[in-house]
């Protein structure tokens, strides 16, 4: 009865909010098949407000090189870490989601991204620790499953690694609400910042049960070197947020001496790089492997995640990305800030909005970035790390775990 | 006069030769593996331990003839918690990539004004243990330092969190933090205050303290999550509350006592007395801060007072008042969410006897948590724990 209440809770959150996206067009599937560079955003032709469940596989290049990874590593585990959450007896999150439907709170729309689009949005972190956990081999091992040709301890961290990097995304889907909502004069206002409240509230829960979980889960390994590595991914999570200039609600606003590459990259290196970098690194430490092993290890989940960031950007930008028609998007991604460093106009236009980034005329700031050449440096900008990255995924032996990894780097250009 | 038990049977010892009367402590018969003559290390080494790690401002008072001297706790680790507070600082300081606001928030709650109770129990606790099992080398001490460190720390990333799930305003006298800054960072500076207190756990290299400490992280959660919750029947309010006091505050005391232990090299019947004296001592803390909500004005505790009732939390004085009064039943379960619930909950406990039944039952525990070292060598430090059950139950704020 647990999953079914679960999967008629996730159906709700589906069908109010409705997907945005461009299949409604009747455009066929397989438009995508990797060696264009992604169309100009074609505003007449978008359209909002089918739902299609989320299963519906595009033929994609992406997509089918996650689905043969899962078939030599086994299944991503980041839904396993949030349906627990979900599921749990104790935490009763089921519920208490369920009553933020219908508010705007964003930790919802994280939570569907995070559940339902695993496939389609990047949620490979887990799945890239295990195919290099089976490139580089058990070196002796014996704890190893020989279907998979993952050790067990190097699976139990690819989950711990899914589980702190979604308890990063909810606890970044937090809103900045006043604290003394109750003196709010204005009877609807109120309500609506009371709702705000409560999600903030089984915002951090959720995220703090996924990270105390995580921990436990660290601990149980019993080397604390690895604990160590991962603390200090979360050390450098943590700081990210705070980097830049932000408006009240806490969402970024490029100024002129952030909108460099370097700047991109110490955000994201920090924000994301980290994580996955100490997660390869550690994976690699569980099968003892050599010291060289260890540093490639980190420097090919540094820039995997530099580029996996890149790729999602400019997807976001490109056809199928939900931000048609005015919705507000992050401005401090690749292509707008790639865009910004010709169009000086562009930026004054922007900064006039620091007290509030919702007032932006998203619209025109999408049709001017797309116009200009942000798309396509931003596309190097990805194709650059992915180089880097095989770089160092050549120093690990030539497996078909190596290939399933290399497959992946090399669908995101 | 220090009673160190009975006499060791073998006054002789081809190691070192016995010193005047020479008491052992009660290793003799322990299975040990070292030799018997350790347990004749002259007092004089462990005056020297104690000296050394108690203020410099009450050396006049450590006097081995001298039967009255100072052991309030607080004192007696004083200025290891100075600086235990300047070492947080350059810890939070030290893993900061660049200067940005992060620094100033997660300093913010580190300023030296908090009870640092927690810090206390667990410097105490080594202290006593590395005298009652011998271990009086630096490494042991050092690792149990940062134990205290990371206790306070995990205790402070959790109030940070805390503060703005329960829209507080002030602590400690001052702004709160999400009050001063704002909601997302706060949230963020939380968990930065987490990892380095991690960081520092992994430092110490011992799979076992990780392992324990871990757990407090996962019980913290749960106590949040079981505030949420309302038990529907009444006969398990009260042992649902009990548990919830646990993971809330308990757990992390019990815990980091257990794990200093650990490091001093206890027995089995060590670690669990510890443990058991940290959770008593939680749960009676718990339960005075409750009693305190309702008799304490908001000066006095630096924090705004009646704040349980204003947040739907039913705590012991109202569980007990309920059992007089069958009305409040109802309030407990809409968690006085109406008009005048509030102020009618307050009446109706201070009519009742539920603040005298609380303090008794923190006495209680207080009790057991003292009856828990009975085992434990005689030191100031014992006598210190013993006195903090007393400052528990006895605070004002």
């Amino acid at each position: 009865t647990k999953l079914i209440l679960l999967d008629s809770l996730l159906q709700e959150i589906m069908l109010t909010k409705p997907l945005r996206c461009g299949l409604g067009r009747g455009l066929s599937l397989s438009r995508q098949t990797g060696d264009k560079p992604f169309r100009k955003f074609n505003f007449e032709t978008s359209r909002l407000g089918h739902t299609l469940p989320a299963s519906y596989v595009k033929v994609n290049k992406w997509n089918r090189a996650v689905s043969e990874a899962e078939k030599l590593v086994g299944y991503p585990t980041s839904l396993m870490s949030l349906r627990a959450l979900m599921s749990d007896d104790l935490t009763n999150m089921a519920v208490h989601f369920r009553k933020l439907i219908g508010t705007d709170h964003p930790v919802l729309k994280t939570v569907k991204r995070l559940l339902y689009h695993g496939k389609n949005n990047m949620q490979v972190r887990g799945l890239l620790v295990l195919l290099l956990s089976r490139a580089a081999g058990s070196n002796g091992n014996s704890d190893i499953d020989t279907n998979t040709g993952v050790i067990n301890d190097q699976r139990k961290l690819a989950e711990i690694l899914e589980m702190i990097y979604t308890s990063q995304c909810i606890h970044q889907s937090v809103v900045n609400v006043p604290v003394n909502t109750a003196a709010e004069p204005d009877e609807q206002v109120r309500t609506v910042l009371q709702q705000l409240e409560y999600g903030n509230k089984i915002a951090i829960l959720s995220g703090d049960y996924l990270l105390a979980n995580a921990c436990t889960g660290l601990a149980a390994l019993r080397v604390p070197k690895i604990v160590e590595l991962i603390a200090q991914a979360i050390v450098e999570f943590t700081q990210a947020e705070f980097l830049g200039k932000q408006d009240p609600q806490g969402k970024l606003l490029p100024t002129p001496d952030t909108i460099l590459q370097e700047n991109w990259e110490e955000k994201w290196k920090l924000s994301t790089g980290g994580l996955l970098g100490a997660g390869c690194e550690c994976a690699m430490m569980v099968s003892k492997q050599p010291e060289e092993l260890l540093k490639a290890a980190k420097e090919l989940g540094v820039h995997t995640a530099l580029a996996i960031q890149a790729y999602d950007e400019m997807k976001l930008f490109s056809v199928d990305g939900s931000i048609g028609s005015g919705a507000p998007f992050p401005l401090c991604s690749a292509p707008v800030m790639f865009h910004l460093q010709s169009d000086e106009e562009l930026l004054d236009y922007l900064q006039q909005f620091s007290e509030d980034l919702l007032q932006v005329d998203y619209r025109m700031v999408l049709t001017r970035v797309c116009e200009g050449n942000g798309l396509e440096k931003t596309h190097e900008l990805c194709r650059q790390h992915v180089d880097k990255g095989l770089e160092y995924l050549r120093k690990f032996p030539e497996n078909d775990g190596r290939q399933a990894y290399e497959n992946l780097l090399l669908a995101m250009v | 006069m220090q009673n160190f038990g009975r006499f060791c049977q073998k006054l002789r010892c081809v190691c070192t030769p016995p010193t005047s009367p020479v008491r052992c402590v009660k290793a003799v018969g322990r299975a040990r593996s070292t030799h018997c003559c350790v347990s004749f290390r002259p007092p004089l080494v462990r005056e020297r331990y104690v000296a050394r790690n108690l203020s410099t401002a009450d050396h006049r008072t450590v006097k081995s003839d001298d039967g009255s001297r100072d052991t309030d706790p607080f004192s007696l680790v004083g200025p290891q918690l100075k600086s235990l507070i300047n070492d947080i600082h350059s810890e939070l300081d030290g893993h900061l990539v660049r200067d940005s606001e992060l620094g100033e928030m997660s300093k913010y709650y580190f300023d030296g004004k908090g009870k640092a109770l927690r810090p206390v129990i667990a410097l105490c606790v080594a202290h006593a243990y590395n005298i009652h099992t011998d271990r009086l080398d630096e490494l042991t001490l050092k690792n149990q330092r940062k134990i205290a460190l990371i206790s306070e720390m995990i205790h402070t990333a959790s109030l940070v969190h805390d503060d703005i799930l329960d829209h507080a305003e002030t602590r400690r006298g001052k702004e709160s933090v999400n009050l001063r800054f704002n909601t997302k960072k706060s949230t963020m500076a939380g968990d930065y205050i987490l990892g380095v207190g991690s960081k520092i756990l992994a430092g110490i290299q011992e799979p076992d303290v990780v392992e324990i400490l871990s757990q407090v992280l996962a019980d913290l959660v749960e106590g949040e999550f079981m505030q949420l919750q309302n038990k529907d029947d009444e006969g398990e309010r009260f042992e649902h509350y009990l548990n919830k006091s646990f993971n809330k505050t308990a757990s992390l005391m019990a815990y980091s006592c257990k794990a200093n232990v650990v490091l001093s090299g206890g027995s089995k019947e060590d670690v669990e007395n510890s443990f058991q004296y940290g959770r008593n001592i939680g749960i009676a803390f718990q339960l005075v801060d409750d009693l305190l909500d309702f008799v304490s004005s908001a000066d006095q505790l630096g924090k705004p007072a009646a704040a349980d009732l204003q947040l739907g939390l039913a705590t012991a004085p109202v569980l007990f008042a309920a059992r007089k009064f069958p009305e409040l039943d109802d309030l407990i379960a809409r968690r006085f969410s109406q008009e005048g619930d509030v102020e009618k909950a307050f009446r109706l406990v201070t009519e009742s006897n539920g603040l005298e039944e609380t303090k008794e039952l923190a006495r209680k525990h207080c009790l057991k948590a003292v009856s828990a070292l009975d085992d434990l060598t005689e030191s100031e430090y014992k006598t210190g724990l013993v006195q903090l059950a007393d400052t528990v139950l006895n605070r004002l704020k």
